[in-house]
């Protein structure tokens, strides 16, 4: 079966006439994604609290380190993997887990040492 | 310098790029995720796809290679090249096409409510100019990713370099599932859909594919592959297709 069309119609064939597309389960898809997502992200790598802020402080970190390990730790590991709940390992071994990977995920020392801020301080104010 | 001499040099040179290169391990390998490398990051990848389709009373089968160099340009433009497509045919390594590809990440799949980039593609090959651009979203749920792609590819085909006499196009999406059982070992499926537009006239039958796919990550390399159903009947497309990308680095 062949369909036709002329010109100017041709994402309207695509999206509505033809059914290839419908719009409406589009726009419920993303809503269930929209809905959901903060979700994980919150549960990965917690929002920075107060307590957070002064372990960091007291470490002689800033608040805006604390934002970019965050920041890093969600956007360059989860290129690969998912990332693991921050209680499950202790200081030490998030300091071996973060040196082990910066060579994979192409982390700069400046970038290793914000991740390492934000989990020592998500760490210790669990 | 003959076609093997020069896929030799080809696969040479991209064995030697593995010196530098830190690969972005794919969950899919016909979807394409919105996150891009890091800036100055290289990244290599090499394709392998096998087609197979009815014809009379045998069967067509087509084997397709490619090598793709990636590279940071920032931490959300990536800029890539397929540095060869070639394919196997009659026992001979024929080459196909060259291209170059921009992905642009818009949003983060992780951290923003939805992840989003663009993709666009510029192909040159001896019988052939192609243009393609998508649309790419992503979400990620903790070990679940859900990844959707759509696009639309301008071709124009001839017997020889510059002389196209004839023009296509297509409409794509495709759509990917993945979960992460260990870090190591990934489970999903993906789903493909192709509508063609001869003469950018008529739209032919949609072809829809869909299949399970697997990823394996170890230290330095990882395999994603994916093997793929025609679920609806259009005959003089392939009924099956197999992709396996291998990424390395070192």
């Amino acid at each position: 079966m062949r369909r036709t069309f002329n010109g100017a119609p041709f994402l309207e064939c695509i999206f509505e006439k033809r059914g290839y597309v419908h719009k409406s389960q589009l726009t419920l898809a993303g809503m269930v994604l929209l809905l959901a997502g903060s979700a994980s992200f919150q549960a990965g790598a917690p929002a920075i609290t107060p307590e957070m802020t002064k372990v960091a402080m007291s470490a002689g970190d800033s608040f805006e380190k604390l934002e970019k390990g965050r920041r890093l730790l969600a956007t360059r590991c989860t290129t690969c993997h998912a990332l693991e709940p921050v209680a499950k390992y202790t200081i030490q071994e998030w300091r071996e887990i973060v040196c082990d990977m910066a060579d994979r995920s192409g982390l700069k020392e400046e970038e290793q040492q914000e991740i390492q801020a934000y989990l020592n301080a998500a760490r210790q104010a669990l | 310098m003959n076609l093997q001499k020069t896929t030799c040099a080809i696969l040479l040179g991209i064995s030697l790029l593995g010196d530098v290169a830190t690969a972005g391990d794919r969950r899919f390998t016909y979807v394409y995720e919105t996150t891009t490398g890091a800036k100055g990051e290289i990244e290599v990848e090499n394709f392998a796809t096998w087609k197979t389709r009815r014809e009379g009373s045998g069967r067509v089968n087509e084997f397709d290679f490619r090598h793709e160099i990636e590279y940071g340009v920032t931490d959300r433009l990536q800029a890539g090249i397929y540095v060869a497509d070639w394919k196997v045919a009659d026992g001979q390594a024929i080459y196909k096409d060259t291209a170059v590809e921009l992905i642009y990440n818009m949003t983060n799949p992780v951290t923003d409510l939805l992840g989003s980039a663009l993709y666009g593609e510029v192909k040159l090959g001896d019988q052939l100019f192609k243009l393609e651009g998508k649309l790419l979203l992503q979400k990620n749920f903790g070990p679940i990713v859900l990844a959707y792609n759509a696009g639309i590819e301008a071709e124009w085909e001839g017997a020889r370099f510059g002389n196209y006499d004839e023009r296509s196009g297509e409409f794509m999406e495709s759509f990917g599932v993945s979960y992460q059982f260990s870090p190591h070992f990934l489970l999903g499926g993906e789903f493909l859909h192709e509508l063609g537009f001869d003469e950018w006239q008529e739209a032919g039958d949609p072809v829809i594919y869909a299949g399970p796919n697997a990823s394996f990550r170890f230290d330095r390399y990882f395999v994603t592959t994916t093997a793929m159903v025609q679920v609806t009947a259009v005959t003089d497309e392939a009924d099956f297709q197999w992709r396996a990308i291998f990424g390395m680095h070192f």
